[in-house]
């Protein structure tokens, strides 16, 4: 066993490089990665402007959502209070659990992310910087829209895991439902996205030499949270897809009286929601074990295990999603199952704390702000994991299920495992970004009103839950023991809300972005985060030998500022980084980047506004901004993939790499790959979901198409797989015309979209339409998932083809249609697929 | 890819077991054949999620360098939380 290739052992000897750079070349690289100014700045794409207006909309939206539940502790504090009305409330708790958790705590994640990563890892920026920007601006508009829905009484008001029958059209006859299901697809675009983004950037921008032993421990946190976003969100898409096609065409996914079932949803949402806690709660201890070293002044104890910790939880949280569902009557062997799998979640978890205390008691800790956030934070995500244990105890859980304990429980997780933490890397990471580091003084303040206030809401309200008061219920009976635990509750939410106050008001007055002369390593870290950086990160990029390169190098900043590493320099004349190897970071490729441009900009806000607009029927409107969104995404990639004049360059200590290369070791294969595995992954789901209802009520189910038809569906798509592949093969023949490689995938297209359109014609000739019977609304779904594949494919065929005429398809290989190639080999693996299961399983086989 | 596979291979087993055994209650339900199937897998599962432990502890001796050594020292650390895990898992079907 001997992964890759390593550098040459002889390129530690000759780094640093002595002597000085050549004028210019720092002049250059300011000039190249400089931001746009004044109103332009908006199309800036450098990770240090996109990632710190991510975090602050984030925080935004955490201060939103915090006065919501203000609103709601007002209410709660006496009984039978008129502060907020029973529908007003029903909008509150579903609009706070959303935006805590669809709009802040996932995206101030990949925020930080994107912030940090480029910078810990030493890239010069993520490896598709318009692709952050686009995450970001979706994000950004779709969200306000999606907030704004309060305003005009359109909110959602089914609770934040939306079960049906509550939300079926028969119950919730509104909008309001609608606002949810199509308002949070633009976040799992804009998550998808960040994911692809923050999986290529973790596993090939990594500085040379720094091998996955050497990762920082945030690096791994932010892969995992990025691979369990790639498996758990499809799960969520479909599901939000499945009740929005049920609401809008009347197709019964969930109506038992149609061969439905209900339980179908919760299975599909909390197979993304239980994971959904772990990709919040990944990044931000992984955060803590970032800090902790520089806060306790040692080494962190346990970095393997805590790695290990890691990949174990991304495997496992997917193994317990039923908990959520014990009280629903699953088979006694299941519901034991889930059972001991919740209880081995907790020893990941456990591991972490564990090496956390045991690095406080090695080292030195000094009690400043970040660090009473980080024990604070570690207290309450303690007492929340405990009583994680309890309710995955399936008697007791059937006992509180529903109740205030819940809601105790969940929220010390939460403000336990990422808050709390969270405030901790304001502190700790203000001065990479601010010129003014934060007063440590006022931290305190801050720091003792957010944990009391915190105990003081949460701590009783065990006990209310306990007592029986049942959880989204917007009043309750004077004389039944509630009062006084709900009274303590709301205080300590206003002392909480003192403590959030403060901060803001600290931030007014400290916080002044700069991306030059910040503040700098306040708290000492010894990550390369804290190298001296501007615009295009740092000066040169350095080889790593150690997980901490500034303590174990104390020449290392003047080195990697005097250019004595790679890269000094920007030898193409355009933005680059280098693409390393992903287990030992071996120099590979230098990436050339793209710098600003409107066009993520607006594709963003089309494709928010497609969603929004969605949401009220204006479906005409809605319509014209996807096709704007699609037309600005094409005029965007138009620019990509195109080979510069200098083809080789030399990094530093005798290594010369390439400026364009293709195949599968590109980051834009990879990118593909993990798109086409999020597409894989829905169409997973969709097919659980087809067993699901065959299993459930089989009852319902009738003869399905003519299965005759299979012979030329499947052909048709193995010619289409054929020929995409023949027209890669030909891209590398010299003798043949530009225009025969595009031609044949073209022709491979064709015959995709022939076996589609013989899918689909040959089911509707049948008696099943999507309105019958739970078997034709997941039949319908499945060919309208194909259907939209084949759409998107139609949309690569014309932008091959206009590529090709402009005799941008370079030869012997290209990217581009490696990419589209890819994508057909998919389709119609997934086409064929899906024919034979609509066909077979219904009896068939 | 082998190396992915490598490094993270008991939890993989893991995966495969807890799903497996899913797959198993939900549709033969609470049943014999159930806990049969749960034994059967359970016995397999720890077997490969031992070997997986034992070949990454006795990689790491020949391990050429730190990388290596380290890519050993997490294949094994992930085959011996999975036997472990696989172990608990599997025991409900005792108990229930
Ligand atoms: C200290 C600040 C907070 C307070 C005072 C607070 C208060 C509340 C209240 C009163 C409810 C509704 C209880 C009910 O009637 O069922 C609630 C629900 C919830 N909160 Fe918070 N919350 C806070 C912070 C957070 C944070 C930081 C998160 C997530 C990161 C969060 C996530 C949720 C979720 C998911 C629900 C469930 C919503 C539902 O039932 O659909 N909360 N919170």
């Amino acid at each position: 066993m001997n992964p890759e290739k390593g550098l040459d052992p002889a390129v530690y000897e000759r780094l640093p490089r002595p002597g000085e750079r050549p004028e210019g070349e720092l002049d250059e690289l300011n000039r190249i990665w400089a931001a746009p100014t004044g109103i332009a700045k908006l199309t800036a794409v450098n990770n240090n402007y996109v990632g710190v207006w991510y975090v602050a909309t984030a925080f935004l939206f955490f201060i939103l959502a915090g006065v919501l539940a203000l609103a709601m502790r007002a209410q709660l504090a006496l009984p039978l209070q008129g502060i907020l009305p029973q529908e007003t409330y029903n909008q509150f708790f579903t609009m706070h659990g959303t935006i805590m958790m669809f709009l802040f705590a996932v995206p101030i994640m990949e925020a930080l992310g994107v912030l940090l990563l480029p910078q810990m890892l030493a890239a010069r920026d993520l490896p598709f910087p318009r692709l952050s920007a686009y995450a970001f601006w979706a994000y950004f508009v779709g969200g306000l829209c999606f907030f704004a829905s309060l305003f005009f009484g359109l909110a959602p008001n089914g609770g934040w895991f939306m079960y049906p029958p509550l939300t079926s059209t028969t119950y919730s006859p509104g909008i309001n439902a609608d606002f949810w299901l199509l308002g949070i697809g633009f976040i799992e675009i804009s998550a998808i996205a960040g994911a692809i983004e923050i999986i290529v950037g973790v596993l090939r921008t990594r500085a040379p030499g720094m091998s996955l032993r050497e990762m920082p421990i945030f690096a791994w946190g932010m892969l995992v949270f990025a691979g369990m976003i790639v498996i758990a969100f499809p799960a969520v898409i479909l599901g939000t897809l499945l009740l929005e096609l049920e609401r809008a065409l009347n197709w019964p996914f969930f109506d038992p009286t149609r061969g439905g079932d209900p339980a179908l949803w919760q299975h599909l949402f909390w197979f993304f929601g239980h994971p959904e806690v772990y990709i919040i709660f990944l990044p931000a201890s992984a955060l803590v074990s970032m800090m902790l070293p520089a806060l306790a002044r040692t080494r962190l104890v346990g970095h393997n295990l805590i790695v290990l910790a890691f990949l174990a939880t991304g495997f496992i949280s997917f193994g317990v999603w039923s908990h959520h569902m014990f009280a629903t009557g699953m088979p006694a062997l299941s519901v034991g199952f889930f059972s001991a799998a919740s209880m081995a979640v907790s020893v990941p978890a456990g591991i972490q704390v564990f090496s956390w205390i045991a690095t406080f008691a090695c080292g030195k800790p000094v009690f400043n702000t970040p660090t009473l956030f980080v024990i604070g934070g570690l207290v309450t995500f303690v007492i929340g994991g405990l009583t994680g244990v309890m309710v995955a105890l399936v008697p007791f859980d059937w006992q509180v299920h529903d109740t205030h304990f819940i809601v105790a429980h969940l929220h010390y997780v939460l403000i336990g495992g990422a808050v709390f933490p969270l405030f901790a890397v304001f502190y700790y990471w203000m001065g990479m970004t601010s010129r003014r580091a934060l007063s440590e003084r006022m931290g305190k303040w801050i720091f003792w009103l957010m944990f009391l206030g915190m105990q003081v809401i949460f701590l009783p309200m065990h006990l209310t839950g306990l007592m029986g008061m049942p959880r989204r219920v917007y009043t309750y009976m004077p004389g039944r023991d509630f009062e006084i635990t709900n009274m303590i509750s709301t205080i300590g939410a206003f002392i909480f809300a003192t403590g959030v106050l403060l901060f803001v008001i600290e931030l007014a007055r400290n916080f002044r972005f700069t991306v030059e002369d910040d503040a700098g390593n306040v708290y000492k870290g010894g990550t390369l985060e804290w190298l001296p950086t501007g615009l295009y990160s740092t000066r040169s990029i350095p080889l790593v030998r150690s997980r901490y390169p500034l303590w174990d190098d104390p020449n290392i900043c003047k080195d990697v500022e005097e250019g004595r590493y790679f890269l000094p320099n920007a030898p193409t004349g355009h933005r680059e980084t280098l693409i390393t190897s992903p287990i030992r970071a071996t120099p590979e490729y230098i990436q050339i980047m793209p710098g600003p441009s409107l066009w993520p900009f607006l594709s963003a806000i089309f494709t928010a506004g497609f969603f929004v607009i969605m949401t009220v029927q204006a479906y005409g409107v809605a319509v014209f901004s996807g096709v704007l969104a699609i037309l600005c995404v094409l005029r965007w990639m138009w620019d990509t993939d195109r080979p510069v004049a200098v083809e080789h360059v030399d990094i530093g200590a005798g290594i010369a790499l390439p400026t364009y290369v293709t195949g599968s070791r590109t980051h834009g294969w990879w990118a593909m790959i993990i798109l086409l595995i999020v597409i894989g992954m829905i169409f997973l789901m969709a097919v659980f979901s087809y067993l699901y209802l065959y299993g459930i009520p089989p009852e319902f189910w009738i003869k399905p198409a003519d299965r005759r038809w299979l012979f030329p569906i499947v052909a048709l798509y193995a010619l289409a797989a054929l020929l995409a592949w023949l027209g890669r093969h030909v891209l590398t023949r010299k003798r043949v015309s530009t225009w025969a490689p595009s031609a044949l995938l073209l022709w491979g297209m064709v015959a995709a979209a022939a076996a589609f359109v013989i899918d689909f014609v040959t089911w509707r000739t049948t008696r099943i339409t999507g309105e019958t019977s739970g078997q034709g609304a997941i039949v319908h779904a499945l060919l309208a998932l194909q259907g939209c594949l084949v759409a998107i494919l139609a949309l690569m065929g014309g932008f091959l083809a206009a590529r090709t005429a402009r005799a941008l398809v370079t030869k012997p290989r290209n990217n581009t249609f490696d990419l589209i190639t890819l994508f057909t080999l998919y389709l119609a693996g997934q086409g064929a697929a899906s024919a034979l299961l609509t066909r077979l399983v219904p009896g068939g086989l | 890819m082998r190396s992915w596979a490598y490094l993270l291979g008991g939890l993989l087993v893991w995966t495969v077991h807890f799903f497996g055994l899913y797959t198993a209650s939900s549709i033969l339900l609470t049943s014999t054949t159930a806990r049969v199937i749960t034994a059967l897998l359970t016995i397999v599962c720890l077997a490969i999620a031992g070997t997986l432990a034992a070949r990454g502890w006795a990689g790491r001796a020949r391990a050429p360098d730190e990388v290596v050594h380290w890519v050993h020292t997490i294949a094994a650390l992930s085959g011996a939380i999975a036997f472990l895990a696989v172990l608990w898992q599997g025991l409900p079907a005792l108990l229930i």
